[in-house]
């Protein structure tokens, strides 16, 4: 083995002296952690809103129950929720990124950050903090758009009332 | 230059980040015989895991900076032949050859050499029918004689995931040599 051992030495130290390698410069390394923290809140937002949508939307369509379930299920815009399930994988790869995280069971970990995301996304509906999102946010014009159809095919669609506050969606 | 041998691994990366890179030559003796060792467990084959070890060295100090210094560097280095290592294993898993000789240190009667060979041979052929997860976790613990949490930091698991392992892993060698002989 002494034979390798001699060349790895002599390898490795001749790319570094001839400037064949060199170090990455500090600052890619935090602008990588600052970007992965900024992917992590952004899609924890992201999957937060996008879930108390959901949220919305169940309700707004009435109990699951009978003749009402066929309409959720003919009306419901899925790619909200393939949405939603995308921003809660992009947040998990994110938290996976951190080094604190695989001292933790990574099962329980995902378990906790799903269950974080949906109880946070059903607070927020039930404040009726997604309102102010929805009038403002980038979501606005293609919600607007959504709820105008709903309400065009389904009269009293367009009046249901939001969260637990006296909201109306098309105000 | 400073007498870097007096210098912990976390103040030496520091020195080599500011002062003087060639001292990275310290780090490649400090680690090559720990890291070619352990490479060797995982790959099998002496001529790769030299190419893994002089890999991980590059790729170490490519990343240097990115190392906290907070933290235990051999965790960090050995993570890295980790990886490589198991990038090595994935390209080329069909082909598992057996470690032909072993490196014994030289001063004791032939006997006893032949007896630590056949001792090595005997463990070697038990960790290879392992699972590699039970058998690195073991190979860590007992050859590369690391702590619980040096493991974990290593093998990014939980610490009772380390501890789970070893025990199965115990238990697994228990039974693949109890019934080899």
């Amino acid at each position: 083995m002494s034979y390798k051992k001699l060349n790895i030495k002599k390898n490795v130290m001749e790319k570094i002296k001839e400037d064949k390698v060199s170090m990455k410069p500090k600052f890619y390394f935090v602008l990588a952690g600052i970007l992965t923290f900024a992917g992590l809140i952004l899609s924890i937002i992201a999957s937060v809103f996008i879930f108390s949508l959901i949220d919305f939307l169940i309700r707004a369509n009435g109990p699951m129950k009978g003749v009402r379930l066929t309409l959720l299920i003919g009306t419901f815009p899925w790619w909200i929720l393939i949405l939603g399930i995308m921003g809660l994988i992009l947040g998990i790869f994110f938290l996976r990124k951190f080094d604190f995280s695989y001292k933790f069971n990574p099962f329980l970990l995902i378990t906790f950050f799903i269950a974080a995301v949906i109880i946070a996304a059903i607070l927020i509906d039930a404040t009726g903090l997604d309102n102010l999102w929805l009038k403002r946010g980038p979501m606005q014009g293609i919600m607007r758009q959504y709820m105008q159809n709903n309400s065009d095919k389904h009269s009293n669609f367009g009046n249901v009332q939001r969260g637990r506050g006296p909201k109306m969606l098309n105000q | 230059m400073q007498n870097v041998k007096n210098l912990s691994d976390e103040q030496l990366v520091v020195f080599i980040r500011t002062k003087e890179k060639e001292a990275f030559s310290e780090v490649v003796d400090r680690y090559e015989g720990k890291l070619l060792r352990y490479a060797t467990y995982l790959i099998n084959d002496k001529d790769r895991a030299a190419d893994v070890v002089q890999e991980s060295f590059i790729k170490t100090f490519v990343n240097l900076n990115g190392f906290n210094e907070k933290k235990k560097f051999s965790s960090w280095i050995y993570r890295i032949v980790h990886n490589e290592s198991l990038n090595i294993i994935k390209k080329y898993k069909k082909e598992i050859p057996m470690i032909e000789d072993f490196d014994v240190k030289g001063d004791t009667d032939l006997e006893k050499e032949l007896d630590e060979k056949l001792v090595k041979q005997m463990v070697r052929d038990c960790l290879n029918k392992m699972d590699i997860k039970y058998a690195e976790s073991l190979e860590l613990f007992y050859l590369e004689e690391k702590s619980y949490e040096e493991i974990s930091d290593i093998l990014r698991l939980p610490m009772g995931t380390v501890a789970v392992r070893i025990n199965r892993a115990k238990a697994l060698m228990k039974k693949l040599c109890h019934t080899k002989n």
